[in-house]
């Protein structure tokens, strides 16, 4: 451009007179200076322009910032037929800026006309401070926000806060876990949540909106409810300490329902760390009694050393040393397997265990999932406690036992492959499907041990010890467990835990259960006994005929035929 | 010659401004009105959480069992009153087939009657 002026002034400049020609040789150079100096001016302002056009707008200050962070949500958490457990709830909580403060009397009036409950003197601190940020109040109403707005107080702002809610309250507590006030998971599915991934999400800062796919799990909220409900009733009823339950699918592995109680108010964090509080099922081990026989039952017709019509003599105690097993049901006669189940024999069991060996007792209670600590997706989990030196007698009473304690999921896991065709699968809270579970599980005992079990379980729920938990139409099956509690390093026959194990419909398994009540007192109403058969098992009942018709379990009657007119009577 | 294009040029350039001018303030105007619909968006989600939340807590298993308890005379279902296809066809005492599909979840039943 510079040279093209040149040129085009050269040629038009006049060729005559030296000093015209100085002249007009210093107008050009002049010229060309601030035709430079323009289009370099013209250039930068181009420049800026562009790049300001180009550049994104600036998100504005520490305010949006802090916005981003509070607002960091979690995805909601929802049963398995998308009830939603958990969810986040924005709610508007209320800021100062004091520098920006242009009348403090005027500002604290006004502010406390709409939330009356505001400490004055504070207020009149805070505002008073040269800090950017105050809170004035947390968590207020839309309502408060609106009002609030309308005064139109300058240096005023809202910010919107995630707050946790969870509608069914403390029947999910135990599974649901808490979050700490970051809204960051800090027990249960809360916490595995974070585990996931959340957390890395959430420090790269992508967590800000709420379009996160939603954590479905196994549980059915209403099957949970029924079991709480029922197990609250139970725990009212006999004036128990405690009460826990849990139901899972025997194909899949998935856990249906979990309750302990007492639980907690997800409101009251505090609760949650009570003792007494914890969740029985994951994070309590017991010594679980008679329900144990199962496994020393399963053990003998599986190693092949006996079968149903096997004999054990039970007729008089076994005494070791100091110590003696006897039966509380004694029969003092020679038992045949079924009978030494249905009447719960522990000599029986104990020389079904010595049958088959220390070793192999060990080697089965490893492979049906004892010896391990059982980890699933909650981070609360227990350690099973095994006897320090495993002697004759240890195996004697770990066969209907005591001696060994495990967690109540540790059993109710044995207990589906009891019943499912002898397959050991890993319990899950979240949704699976019995194809997945089947590559998961190992095969722990054979399918017709596991046919044969059925029968015991189904025969004791007849005419053994757990016939109060016999629902009419769902075929269930069972073993009772009465186990005297440790108390000072001796047992106490006033203070039992009291169980029942079993699953249902025994023709075709497809739920597993255990639900135990903790120091259970005898009523009058049935008997006065105080042993699990008075407790446990009518409440195992009581869940049962509650939950089979919501779980889809076909009912079907034995007795009735069919094409009969007699049935026309029930309808 | 020159005058007339220099003429068309301004007016060009002043059209030009003009017109950009225009297209700048409707940008922003639009662009304001797709800030405040995006709020509007954000705050309608917030308020649809919220009253499902609520929903949640209504109809939560342990408020309705409460309330049923109290005011409807509904008892716990019994398995005697699930009864099959089979057996209603014997209730009605006639021939019909009764034909029960299962496609996924979904139970269908049809029952033909035989012509008279």
């Amino acid at each position: 451009m510079k040279q093209t002026l040149k040129s085009r002034l050269t040629k038009t400049g006049s060729p005559s007179g030296m000093p015209d020609a100085v002249g007009r040789e210093g107008q050009r150079s002049r010229a060309a200076i601030a035709i430079c100096l323009f289009s370099f001016c013209f250039l930068v302002l181009a420049f800026r322009l562009t790049s300001l056009g180009m550049s994104e707008p600036e998100a504005a200050g520490w305010g949006v910032a802090a916005q981003a962070a509070l607002t960091a949500g979690r995805p909601d958490i929802l049963d398995r037929r998308g009830e939603v457990l958990a969810t986040d709830i924005k709610t508007p909580s209320v800021y100062i800026n004091p520098r920006q403060i242009v009348d403090v009397d005027d500002a604290v009036e006004r502010l406390t006309s709409v939330l009356p409950d505001l400490d004055t003197e504070k207020l009149r601190q805070d505002m008073e401070t040269n800090r950017a940020f105050v809170f004035v109040q947390r968590e207020i109403t839309p309502r408060q926000r609106a009002m609030i707005h309308q005064l139109g107080i300058p240096g005023l702002g809202f910010l919107e806060e995630n707050r946790r809610v969870y509608p069914s309250a403390e029947t999910t507590s135990h599974l649901l876990g808490l979050v700490n006030v970051d809204h960051e998971g800090i027990s249960g599915i809360e916490k595995y949540i974070d585990g996931t991934g959340l957390s890395a999400l959430r420090s790269a800062g992508f967590t800000g909106d709420r379009d996160q796919t939603p954590v479905q799990l196994a549980l059915d909220l209403r099957v949970q409810h029924a079991l709480r409900q029922e197990l609250s009733d139970a725990m009212e009823m006999f004036t128990a300490k405690a009460a826990s339950g849990v139901v899972m699918d025997v194909n899949s592995g998935e856990i249906v329902a979990m309750v302990s109680l007492p639980d907690f108010d997800p409101y009251q964090q505090e609760q949650a760390l009570e003792d007494d509080r914890l969740n029985r099922i994951t994070s309590g081990v017991y010594e679980l009694g008679s329900v144990f026989k199962t496994f020393t039952f399963a053990m003998l017709l599986d190693s092949g050393l006996g079968d149903l019509n096997s004999q054990f003599d039970a007729t008089q105690p076994i005494r070791i040393g100091s110590f003696t097993i006897s039966d509380f049901h004694g029969e003092n006669r020679v038992l045949s397997v079924p009978e030494a189940y249905t009447k719960s024999s522990n000599i029986a069991a104990a020389r079904m265990a010595l049958a088959v060996g220390i070793d192999g007792h060990q080697e089965f209670l490893r492979r049906i999932g004892m010896f391990d600590r059982l980890r699933t997706e909650l981070p609360e989990s227990a350690a099973p406690l095994l006897p320090r030196n495993w002697a004759r007698i240890s195996t004697m009473t770990i066969a209907y036992g005591h001696g060994i304690s495990v967690t109540p999921l540790q059993a109710v896991t044995a207990a589906s492959a009891m019943v499912n065709g002898g397959f050991h699968i890993p319990p899950t809270f979240l949704p699976r499907s019995p194809l997945e579970a089947r590559e998961l599980s190992r095969a722990v005992i054979q399918p017709e041990t596991s046919n044969q079990m059925r029968y015991l379980l189904r025969l004791n729920a007849e005419e053994g010890t757990g016939r109060r938990a016999n629902v009419d139409g769902y075929r269930v099956g069972g073993k009772t467990g009465t186990a005297e509690k440790i108390v000072d390093g001796r047992y106490d026959s006033t203070r039992k835990l009291n169980t029942f194990m079993g699953a249902f419909p025994m023709d075709d398994p497809q739920y597993a259960f255990i639900i135990t009540i903790d120091e259970p007192h005898g009523i009058a109403a049935n008997g006065g006994g105080s042993t699990a058969g008075f407790n446990a098992v009518p409440t195992a009942g009581r869940v049962i005929a509650r939950i089979a018709p919501m779980l889809g379990v076909t009912p079907s009657f034995d007795d009735r035929n069919i094409s009969a007119g007699a049935i026309l009577a029930s309808f | 010659m020159f005058r007339f294009i220099n003429l068309a040029a301004i007016a060009i350039t002043l059209i030009a401004a003009i017109v950009l001018f225009r297209v700048k303030y409707e940008a922003t105007d639009f662009a304001g009105e797709v800030a405040k619909l995006r709020t509007g968006i954000a705050s309608e989600r917030a308020q649809i959480n919220v009253l499902k939340a609520e929903w949640n807590f209504l109809n939560e298993p342990r408020r309705i069992q409460r309330l049923a308890d109290q005011y409807l005379d509904l008892q716990n279902m019994d398995a005697h009153q699930i009864v099959t296809f089979q057996e209603l066809s014997a209730r009605l005492g006639r021939q019909e087939s009764i034909r029960v599909e299962r496609s996924s979840d979904e139970f269908t039943g049809s029952i033909n009657t035989p012509e008279q």
